[in-house]
């Protein structure tokens, strides 16, 4: 039986706790993603133990660079599609260990990777967190195997 | 004093050198358990070692049980920097002989929190 203990509110006050932690200025709830979510990108990790899914960071590409560039202190114009890739996973893997924390039991974190939205697929919503960053859209969201 | 930031995201190893670098620490960085064994063999030894704990190729709990079973590197003080906050995992941690450890997220002083509970930083007034 998979038990993951994080109320919608918990979950919340985790991803906050996250962006304060990394983003100037810390990002403002949003009612819904603001942009076209196909065209999102999605930092993912796998927690696998008494609760199976995954941690999904999602922001444009654009998105993608204003983080990248903030978190290396890089101008944008400097940055690789590797630094993107690396800051967008890294924000997953922080949420995801988070998340990790109220897995009862063992549990394992993945690797980051970072994907297509629509690549993420396979896997329900349980939870979800919109904001804005900037003129960036961020979602986070828990997504359980289906 | 010399710093050594261990961790496969390029990014956090930007954020956590900026942090030492203002508490005063020069700082190396490596990218993984195995790199940072690498460079620790060339040398300079680092005084601290920041580590993460899920890395490829080495991870942080096996890069922490090399450093002590080398008694050349038996001053290196060596505080896990990572998601994994799993109590069990911490305590097996610290059996390996990590001295301080920090959960991300984290907030600058938390790290220099922990580095004067260390002795490696002073105390502000």
């Amino acid at each position: 039986m998979s038990v993951l203990a994080l109320a919608p509110e918990e979950f919340k006050s985790l991803v906050d706790e996250v962006w304060a932690s990394l983003l100037v200025p810390v990002p403002v709830d949003a009612d819904r993603v603001n942009g076209e979510a196909a065209t999102f990108v999605a930092g993912f990790v796998e927690i696998q133990g008494g609760w199976v899914g995954r941690v999904s960071v999602e922001t444009t590409d654009r998105g993608a660079v204003a983080i990248a560039s903030q978190m290396l202190m890089v101008p944008s114009e400097e940055l690789t599609q590797a630094d993107l890739v690396d800051a967008v996973g890294e924000l997953a893997n922080i949420v995801g260990g988070s998340v990790k924390s109220c897995v009862e039991g063992h549990s394992t974190l993945s690797l980051p990777a970072v994907v297509p939205v629509d690549e993420v697929g396979g896997h329900e919503a349980q939870l979800e967190v919109v904001s804005q960053w900037q003129e960036h859209p961020l979602r986070v969201r828990v997504l359980a195997v289906a | 004093m010399l710093a050594m930031v261990i961790d496969d995201s390029r990014a956090m190893r930007s954020i956590l050198r900026r942090i030492v670098t203002e508490l005063g620490f020069e700082c190396v960085e490596a990218a993984d358990g195995q790199d940072a064994l690498d460079k620790m063999s060339e040398g300079p030894v680092p005084d601290l070692a920041l580590i993460d704990w899920n890395m490829p190729v080495l991870d942080g709990l096996s890069f922490v049980t090399s450093v002590r079973e080398n008694r050349d590197w038996r001053d290196v003080t060596l505080m896990m920097v990572t998601t994994e906050g799993e109590h069990a995992q911490i305590v097996r941690a610290l059996a390996a002989g990590a001295h301080e450890y920090v959960i991300k997220p984290f907030t600058p002083d938390a790290i220099q929190e922990k580095l004067q509970l260390l002795g490696l930083v002073g105390v502000e007034a």
